[in-house]
């Protein structure tokens, strides 16, 4: 089983940190800075988690997700205020130059993470049963649509994103 | 057990998720680039088709060239995953991280879907896919057939 969690945390970070990145393209300056840091580290921890044996510093990952998980709570609780009152509330979807549906996405993958790094704190460095060949396929493969599910729709979210499925049309 | 990092060469086709996993995704691109001619006719070979009558099983968009792509992935993975594990878990990563590449810059690159920068003629489905197929690839290509020992240890490391 840890096997199979170290490989959905790595597909979710994977996923958040895409997010992340693509909506960092066309934020304001402040938030892009941050954006490009959260998913370029998100990317690479993704990346270590699947190529290594062990979760990779799982108590600081952890407290990551639920700092981001609780940023995303915070954006979106500024928007609420934004919308009760019109005056302050800058372009259709957004605050601060951030829009809120692929951050929520990104959230949603943040919060799976946490809870899988919840489990492996709680379990430290105790041994489990490795999954044999074709349950493990079968994990990777549930764990990749969940993933490019959540991922695909924020991206066709974001303001480049919303333009390329308008550009489509089908 | 050993815990090195390197692949196992030796690994036994059915205890490789590697090999399992390029096989099969070998043989359903080559399949998909084969089927995909019956939809491209009229289309050009690099550019957008008119996003109607190109669409594999009325979902998946492709032209010739998109077509000749899945062609020349699904060999590459066939002939990896019935080589060695080694081999299998190399081509995985590698056509992992170029389809999360096309999965993200093909997302942008399509904005306008009639422009000549979407050249394999992508939409929505085809970003899906390719974002679905890089992950498990990429998962599978860097997370398994880590050891050289697999007497106790079948799948990942």
């Amino acid at each position: 089983m840890a096997t199979m969690i170290r490989t959905w945390l790595g597909l979710g970070a994977l996923g958040a940190g895409l997010v992340h990145l693509a909506v960092a393209a066309g934020s304001a300056p402040g938030a892009l800075a941050l954006l490009v840091l959260v998913g370029a580290a998100e990317v690479a921890w993704g990346v270590t988690a699947l190529a290594r044996e062990r979760v990779p510093l799982p108590r600081i990952a952890l407290a990551g997700a639920v700092a981001a998980v609780v940023g995303v709570a915070a954006v979106l609780v500024l928007r609420a205020g934004a919308m009760s009152h019109m005056a302050t509330m800058t372009p259709a979807g957004t605050v601060a130059g951030v829009p809120a549906v692929p951050m929520l996405g990104a959230a949603l993958l943040e919060l799976g993470c946490a809870a899988a790094l919840a489990v492996v704190v709680r379990r430290g460095r105790r041994e489990s049963r490795r999954p044999g060949v074709w349950a493990y396929l079968g994990g990777v493969v549930a764990g990749a649509a969940v993933v490019a599910g959540i991922t695909s729709a924020s991206l066709g979210a974001t303001p480049v994103g919303a333009m390329a499925m308008q550009g489509m049309g089908h | 057990m050993s815990t090195t990092a390197s692949p196992a060469r030796g690994t036994r086709f059915g205890a490789s998720p590697n090999r399992i996993l390029a096989t099969v995704f070998g043989i359903v691109y080559l399949l998909v680039g084969l089927i995909g001619f019956f939809w491209t006719s009229g289309v050009p070979f690099a550019g957008p088709g008119n996003g109607s009558s190109n669409l594999i099983l009325g979902i998946f968009e492709v032209n010739p060239l998109h077509n000749v792509a899945h062609l020349l992935i699904g060999i590459a993975l066939l002939i990896a995953g019935t080589a060695s594990a080694s081999a299998a878990k190399a081509t995985n990563t590698t056509i992992g991280a170029i389809y999360l590449l096309l999965g993200i810059v093909g997302f942008f690159l399509a904005a306008n879907h009639d422009s000549p920068l979407n050249f394999l003629s992508l939409n929505t489905p085809d970003h899906f896919l390719h974002l679905a197929s890089a992950v498990v690839l990429l998962a599978v290509g860097l997370g398994a057939d880590r050891v050289a020992d697999t007497r106790s240890a079948p799948a990942a490391a």
